[in-house]
């Protein structure tokens, strides 16, 4: 199958500052990508030039069409939920309706009608008078109604609570993907969406440091709560990364082979979560631990 | 994907403007419905005065009745019915379009204001369906109110006509005055939407601006009137401005300045289209 996006040697700046350095992967259809960083780490960039909001330097195919040249008829297959708070406040929920059936040619009104059932928001209610959560199960029931083939999902859960972003999360697997469709999402809370994640791609200062499927994370990866009295032994390994958390050292290693590692101490899988913040840890604490 | 969708962009897109701004077409509605409820006070009024010399005197729709001391001709209501057309329409004209300007200088500036561009530039809409469709507002509204001002106008007529004082020195030909008037008014109305469409288009650019659109488009001009001051000693911008601003009459069909500004405004609009390509909420 041909990948749903395409980038390779993808840049953009930003007044001489690279936003996006040099980037290139791919994204096969039917996969849940996680585009996880830091803030200010390139996520929001990268995503506007994957929807032709942002011109950029190097290559980058989506659905097979270039989002600066074919915007318009790319939009007719991507569905984009930025935050929460972008639907305007004069709308009404009936006129929100309304547009999305006269704008859209991929829109099935009686599939956001159906989800709007099993919620509270009315139909004549206007976006100001709703509660936050509602807004984003607005915006969800509009974008779930549109047969998109790639869904871009840019923090879509911020400043909500728990409940609204699992509920959030479950109808997006329960009633929009299949493998046809396409999910990349960014988010600060990865713990919540690392069990629904197929992908992960970590960036940092513009570029990707980790692309992997989350299937072949445990067997790339290893997470190690060393011995005490094995720690030197264990860092002899080369661990990427190095942190302590009650009082022992956690070791997170790259192809290494795990039952050399258990001599050492506990091993386990590390969540994506875990992986993170190993990958994204300031260089200089490596060098401490080695010194 | 099997099914034919039928989908409305054009009468969807603008169909938003006016979700997100009703006083476009409110406001000249409840004019028109204030100019009808005076008309029938003044009908009511009209009846039970004294009908001797009385002299109806029309005067933007609004009806004042003066005594016999002030009445002067022969009592025929022939130009009155030109006032009456071009009094209402004059004045639903005037305030749909000072409206229609700051609509305008807004158009752009609001859905990023509110970030609401995020959830419109995500949707399959071109930029120059975006632009043309909020532009089109612009050209629409003096349509709608012209439509408006016959409606009007026929409603104060039949008024009128019920009032015996003035069936009694109803023209002869009051019909074809009344619609030589609207014709009038509507050619006049049609120029001017030719006339102003350059201004409409800079202030449909202005309304690009990083932030406050209408400082730019009141500093650029005053500023380029200052500097035409001070470095020439001449005033050629104001006298053109000025030109430029106040409505053309009928007889301006003929100046060149009509379509060069035609062309402008379509360069203008051009360039509008292309930057907003890539503005976004930030």
């Amino acid at each position: 199958m041909t990948a749903v996006i395409t980038a390779s040697g993808l840049s953009k700046h930003y007044r001489g500052r690279a936003a996006v350095a040099d980037v290139s992967f791919t994204v096969a259809p039917g996969r849940i990508v996680g585009l996880i960083g830091r803030n200010g780490a390139g996520k929001t960039t990268l995503l506007k030039a994957i929807l032709g909001l942002t011109p950029y330097q190097g290559s980058l195919s989506v659905l097979g069409l270039d989002p600066n040249e074919q915007r318009d008829a790319l939009m007719q297959q991507v569905a984009f939920i930025a935050d929460t708070a972008v639907l305007p406040k004069w709308l009404r929920v009936s006129q929100a309706l309304d547009y999305m059936e006269g704008i859209h040619p991929a829109f099935e009104r009686p599939i956001a009608e159906r989800f709007l059932q099993t919620t509270e928001i009315r139909r004549n209610s206007r976006v100001r008078e709703l509660s936050k959560g509602m807004v984003t199960q607005l915006h969800l029931a509009l974008v779930l109604a549109i047969r998109a083939r790639l869904l871009v999902l840019d923090e879509p859960t911020l400043g909500l609570d728990l409940l609204t972003r699992r509920r959030f999360y479950d109808t997006l697997l329960g009633d929009y993907m299949d493998e046809q469709r396409t999910i990349l999402v960014t988010t600060h809370q990865v713990e919540e969406i690392e069990n629904i994640l197929t992908d992960v791609l970590f960036i940092e200062q513009g570029r990707i440091v980790l692309d992997a499927q989350v299937e072949t994370l445990s067997a790339r990866f290893a997470q190690l709560l060393v011995h005490p009295d094995q720690l030197a032994a264990a860092r002899a390994l080369q661990p990427f990364s190095e942190r302590r958390a009650l009082g022992r050292s956690v070791l997170t290693f790259e192809n290494v082979d795990r039952q050399a590692l258990a001599q050492l101490g506990d091993v386990s899988t590390p969540t994506v979560a875990d992986l993170f913040v190993a990958r994204l840890q300031p260089q200089n604490t490596d060098n401490g631990s080695l010194s | 994907m099997s099914a034919v969708v039928h989908t409305r962009p054009w009468f969807t897109l603008v169909r938003r403007e006016f979700w997100e701004r009703p006083g476009l077409w409110m406001v000249p509605a409840a004019l028109a419905a204030g100019l009808v409820v005076l008309g029938i006070a003044a009908a009511l009024q009209l009846a039970q005065v004294d009908l001797s010399n009385m002299q109806i005197n029309f005067n933007g729709g609004a009806m004042t009745i003066t005594g016999s001391d002030e009445a002067q001709g022969s009592g025929s209501i022939d130009q009155p019915l030109r006032l009456l057309v071009m009094g209402v329409g004059l004045l639903l004209l005037m305030v749909s379009g000072i409206m229609v300007c700051s609509y305008l200088l807004d158009s752009l500036y609001a859905e990023r204001r509110d970030r609401s561009i995020l959830f419109w530039r995500s949707l399959p809409v071109s930029d120059s369906q975006a632009v043309l469709a909020k532009y089109s507002v612009a050209v629409l509204v003096p349509l709608g109110v012209y439509g408006l001002t016959v409606l009007t106008t026929a409603i104060l007529l039949v008024l009128l006509s019920l009032t015996p004082q003035v069936a009694a020195h109803w023209p002869p030909a009051a019909f074809a005055q009344y619609a030589s008037a609207l014709a009038e008014l509507g050619a006049t109305m049609l120029l001017n939407l030719l006339w102003y469409a350059p201004l409409y288009a800079v202030l449909q650019l202005a309304s690009l601006a990083r932030r406050t659109p209408a400082l730019w488009v009141l500093l650029v001009p005053v500023g380029c009137l200052i500097a035409e001051k001070l470095l020439l000693g001449s005033a050629y911008l104001a006298q053109w401005l000025g030109q430029r601003l106040a409505p053309l009459p009928l007889q301006g069909v003929q100046q060149p300045g009509l379509w060069l500004g035609v062309l402008a405004a379509a360069a203008v609009l051009a360039l509008t289209v292309r930057l907003r390509r890539y503005s976004d909420d930030s």
